[in-house]
């Protein structure tokens, strides 16, 4: 009973780690095109950047 | 980073002043040339940039008020501001000589850091910076070393990159051919936290220095000076354990599956080795 619920746990720990990683609400660029791009436009209009790599597939 | 303070209110209005790039990585599948670029070693991983995509912070809370803050103070010097370019407080050590020295003084390990200039040197600048690796950092000599290609120190101690970061036991003879830890690339301090905790595992119960000298702290004993010879085995199957989850997390499920094996080969009895049983039949689903 012990080692099912930690299995569950580990597989739990896998899944919610992944759901935090949507990047929330913020109006992110590259999210559905190519973050080169988004970077190349922050660097003509000098704007700083936030990089957030994350893998949510 | 919880989603949770990308959704907060005050964090959704100091983005108006950078631009949010959203860099999905498909667990190194993806975009590996960015992640290459900046040494990502794990995800999520955010990092502020100038507009030149040159690397100035990386995210130091996870508290949305926090998040903000820093969002603005980027902001602010990453469009050439009143305050300069900060990087992250630097990390002070001794040279690898001085610190066999010391290392041998107060009976404690040496964590060997080689750095350079790199994004991924910038990054596990911060992480050893933070106060919550401190407890665990205090258990450990500090030794720096710059990195350069083919450098005496480099070959010394078979280092090809940096950040490259070494446990070493000073008490051994060459320490430098069985060092208790070799840790590569970038890290968070929490990942950071959980592998030198391993490594101070791994010289307790290989007999170095860290549990046998009087008065030294030993990784987290739960009872006594001295952890038992299953306590030591219970702790380095959980410490292999997380890295595999950790290592699934990134991706690399083949290395996920062979540190698991590793375990029930080792520990085929131990009741812990129950969890990474089930676990291994989970990655072989």
């Amino acid at each position: 009973m012990k080692s099912t619920l930690q299995a569950l746990a580990a597989v739990l720990v896998l899944s919610s780690a992944t759901a935090a990683q949507d990047g929330g609400k913020l109006p992110w660029k590259g999210k559905s095109d190519d973050p080169k791009a988004a970077m190349a436009d922050a660097k003509r209009a000098g704007q700083p950047m936030m990089l957030f790599f994350t893998s949510v597939g | 980073m919880s989603a949770g303070a990308f959704s907060d209110p005050e964090v959704i209005k100091a983005a108006d002043n950078l631009a949010c790039i959203f860099i999905e990585c498909n667990w190194g599948k993806a975009n590996s040339d960015l992640s290459d670029r900046y040494g990502i070693g794990g995800y999520p991983s955010i990092l502020f940039c100038d507009p030149d995509g040159k690397p100035i912070g990386q995210l130091s809370s996870r508290e949305p008020a926090d998040v903000a803050r820093q969002m603005l103070d980027v902001a602010t010097r990453g469009k050439g501001g009143p305050a300069p370019v900060a990087l992250p407080k630097t990390v002070k050590g001794l040279t690898i000589a001085n610190a066999a020295t010391e290392a041998r003084r107060a009976g404690k390990p040496i964590l060997l850091v080689f750095f350079d200039d790199s994004p991924a040197s910038l990054s596990i600048n911060a992480a050893l910076s933070d106060d919550y690796l401190k407890d665990t950092l205090a258990r450990f000599v500090m030794a720096l070393a710059p990195y350069r290609k083919g450098a005496e120190d480099a070959v010394r101690f078979d280092v090809t990159r940096a950040p490259t970061l070494l446990v070493l036991n000073a008490e051994t003879a060459k320490m430098e051919e069985k060092p208790l830890a070799k840790i590569e690339g970038s890290r968070s301090a929490r990942e950071l936290k959980r592998d030198l905790d391993s490594a101070l595992i791994l010289g307790a119960a290989e007999g170095s220095a860290p549990t046998r000298r009087p008065g030294i702290e030993s990784p987290a004993p739960d009872a006594g000076d001295k952890m038992s010879d299953d306590e030591i085995e219970r702790k380095f199957i959980k410490a292999r354990i997380a890295a595999s989850l950790e290592l699934y997390k990134r991706g690399k499920k083949d290395k996920a599956v062979e540190a698991l094996e590793d375990v029930v080969k080792t520990y085929p009895k131990h009741v812990e080795t129950v969890t990474a049983r089930k676990l291994l039949e989970e990655y072989r689903k």
